[in-house]
């Protein structure tokens, strides 16, 4: 998804300048002349003067496109779908990870992306069993990582 | 004194040659050559999503494991450039046009040869360099102060804000956004929480391992999906005769090799710069020099050589910086800095005094990773069309499902998986507007070390900018600096005066 460089600047440009308040909001540091304040402040200013740079350049082009070019997805349902899956799997990991346990989410998550991918049935069903549980083996196992293991029976 | 010791070799060779380095050199030869190989997956994606992994093993095999990925992937990625005319890794991008010619001339064989035998070659030759200065120039480094430090790790920013993009300013962007995410947590000189909104996930600031699968393992995915993803098939290579004729090109080609070679270990160890610009450069170079330039781009052996050995010896000199003064050439070293501070193995002049044994053993798994590029390669070459045609449907879940466990790893927390998630969209969009994503990671790591280097810097000269430049390589250094800072607004302010006269 391109964005029109008049906006890339504009949003850069409001960062720059919530860092450069922000950090005038830092307590200062007793007998320091150069507190936690200095460094976000001369980022925040670079990042300003850059922006306007950017914009500048947005404006001064011949020819404007739209503010939002997403041409490149047009015409591609399946990668659309693929790129919504993929988001909406690792949203449902960050807040049901330790519930739904890593076996059956990424059991879930990957079928059902290969699936989408254009991977038959009876390939994705072992590659995804082999790969999950191998993960999981490996994490939680021999790495001893408190990976949830969910509902799902292991067979360890 | 800080040179080379029979015993330190000694010492070296003993952490190097046990099972777990060893296996670990081998598993990332084998994970690399699959990761290069696939059209998309770059050696940098191969290295993040194997960090979580690194957390778990000894500093050695854990760097051991990055330095045979790397190695292997950048070399794998030679693979689909020949066969199929798609880079596998940007590092192969400059001469893929060249190396499909070849194919195409029926000497696919060839190129795939040239490029594994003159890459590890190549990496040979700078892990060999990276060996015998890597001590010398740490004992210079044991007399820099903080304003060397500081002028260094400034130098090794800006040049990857300026080479990793066609347009300064987006690259300077970039580097402003790592520094920035790197502000984030307590203070690095007033332990003062900055930037956390009262979160306690972020007091310790945005671990830099799911910044980077995000950046560029996540974003990456989501970028393919947009894309074309079905590959033409490619060329049986299973009859070839792997290496066969390299002996006679090497003879034939002396001073392109020798040129590939010395350009490559040069310009990766350029602080900021990497090997992938290298093969570049080469590529050009080797057009300039040679007595037949007008062959080049049918299917010529000479330039092939000279960019396939600069690219291996750039990745092996980018350690250089990386090692003896802690500061990153590329995004690669990057990370590998990241896991040895994480190790509390600190990357600087100072390991190679205290325990000179430990880089000499981590500069020794290069050879090993490089010697195992021969063989490995031989099989690469063989079952060459075998790995290009596992499908993209598989491989990509795979990779989503490391990325998310992967961060998950790192702290336990499903915090990391969002803060994957959201460096992902955020990479996603960067890279699609042209902006870099190397010099964010480089700015997430070196930020810490710039700004407690600036502000010491500052204390010391109290606040008086000149004294940055007191001190001899200083002076020197920072007068590279800000001349790589002026010279682009310089040539702009230029090229607007000209327009202004010209219109």
């Amino acid at each position: 998804m391109r964005i029109d460089d008049r906006l890339i600047g504009l949003i850069f440009a409001v960062l720059g300048s919530g860092v450069i308040i922000l950090a005038q909001q830092l307590p200062a540091v007793p007998g320091t002349t150069f507190g936690p304040n200095l460094m976000p402040t001369l980022i925040g200013m670079a990042l300003l003067g850059l922006s306007i740079r950017i914009m500048i350049t947005g404006m001064r082009a011949a020819h404007h496109g739209p503010w939002f070019d997403i041409s490149a997805w047009h015409g591609r349902t399946r990668g659309i779908i693929s790129a919504i899956w993929t988001m909406a799997g690792v949203l449902v990991a960050i807040y049901a990870l330790p519930i739904i346990g890593f076996p059956l989410l990424g059991l879930v998550y990957t079928i059902g992306l290969m699936l989408l991918l254009q991977i038959r049935l009876f390939i994705a069903l072992p590659v995804a069993l082999i790969v999950i549980l191998g993960l999981q083996y490996v994490f939680a196992q021999i790495l001893y990582v408190p990976l949830s293991a969910g509902p799902l029976p292991l067979p360890w | 004194m800080t040179s080379m010791t029979f015993e330190t070799l000694a010492t070296a060779a003993s952490i190097v040659f046990q099972a777990p380095v060893l296996l670990a050199i081998l598993g990332g030869a084998v994970y690399g050559l699959f990761i290069g190989a696939i059209p998309g997956l770059t050696a940098t994606m191969a290295t993040a999503l194997l960090v979580p992994l690194t957390f778990y093993l000894d500093p050695v095999p854990a760097i051991a494991l990055i330095v045979s990925t790397t190695a292997m992937a950048i070399t794998a990625g030679d693979i689909p450039g020949a066969l199929l005319r798609i880079p596998g890794t940007p590092a192969s991008a400059a001469y893929v046009d060249e190396s499909y010619a070849l194919t195409m001339k029926g000497k696919a064989e060839t190129a795939l040869s040239i490029g594994i035998f003159f890459s590890a070659c190549g990496g040979l030759v700078g892990a060999m360099v990276l060996l015998v200065t890597g001590p010398l120039l740490a004992h210079v480094a044991l007399m820099f102060s903080s304003f060397e430090f500081f002028w260094l790790a400034m130098l090794g920013l800006m040049t990857s804000a300026l080479v990793s993009s066609s347009d300064p300013a987006r690259g300077f962007i970039s580097l402003l956004i790592g520094l920035l995410i790197a502000t984030v947590g307590l203070d690095v000189t007033s332990g003062q929480p900055r930037f956390t909104f009262g979160s306690i996930d972020l007091m310790g600031g945005v671990s830099f391992i799911p910044v980077m699968i995000g950046m560029f393992a996540f974003a990456e995915v989501l970028r393919g999906f947009s894309a074309n993803a079905s590959f033409p098939p490619a060329p049986d290579t299973s009859r070839a005769r792997p290496f066969h004729g390299m002996g006679r090109l090497l003879m034939r080609y002396p001073f392109s090799f020798l040129r590939g070679a010395s350009l490559g270990t040069a310009v990766g160890a350029l602080p900021g710069v990497g090997g992938d610009v290298a093969a570049w450069i080469a590529y050009g170079m080797s057009k300039r020099m040679s007595k037949t330039p007008e062959k080049f781009g049918t299917g010529h052996e000479e330039g092939l050589i000279e960019a396939s050995t600069s690219n291996n010896a750039g990745l092996s000199s980018a350690w250089i910086p990386a090692l003896v003064f802690g500061i990153p050439g590329d995004a690669v070293t990057a990370i590998a800095v990241g896991v040895l501070f994480m190790k509390g193995l600190n990357p600087g002049p100072r390991l190679f005094v205290e325990n000179p044994s430990m880089p000499t053993a981590i500069i020794m798994t290069f050879f090993v990773a490089n010697l195992l590029l021969f063989p490995i390669g031989y099989l690469a070459i063989k079952g060459a069309r075998r790995v290009l045609s596992v499908p993209r449907g598989i491989i990509v879940p795979v990779v989503l499902a490391c990325c998310i466990l992967g961060s998950f790893a790192i702290n336990n927390s499903t915090f990391d998986i969002g803060v994957m998630f959201a460096a992902g969209i955020v990479g996603y969009l960067l890279e699609e507007n042209g902006f870099p994503i190397a010099p964010i990671i480089l700015g997430l790591v070196l930020g810490p070390v710039l700004e407690r280097n600036f502000i010491m810097s500052m204390q010391i000269a109290n606040g008086d900018l000149l004294g940055f430049f007191d001190r001899p390589i200083a002076a020197v250094l920072g007068v590279i600096v800000c001349s790589l800072l002026i010279l682009p607004i310089a040539r702009a302010i230029w090229r607007g005066v000209g327009r202004a006269k010209h219109p």
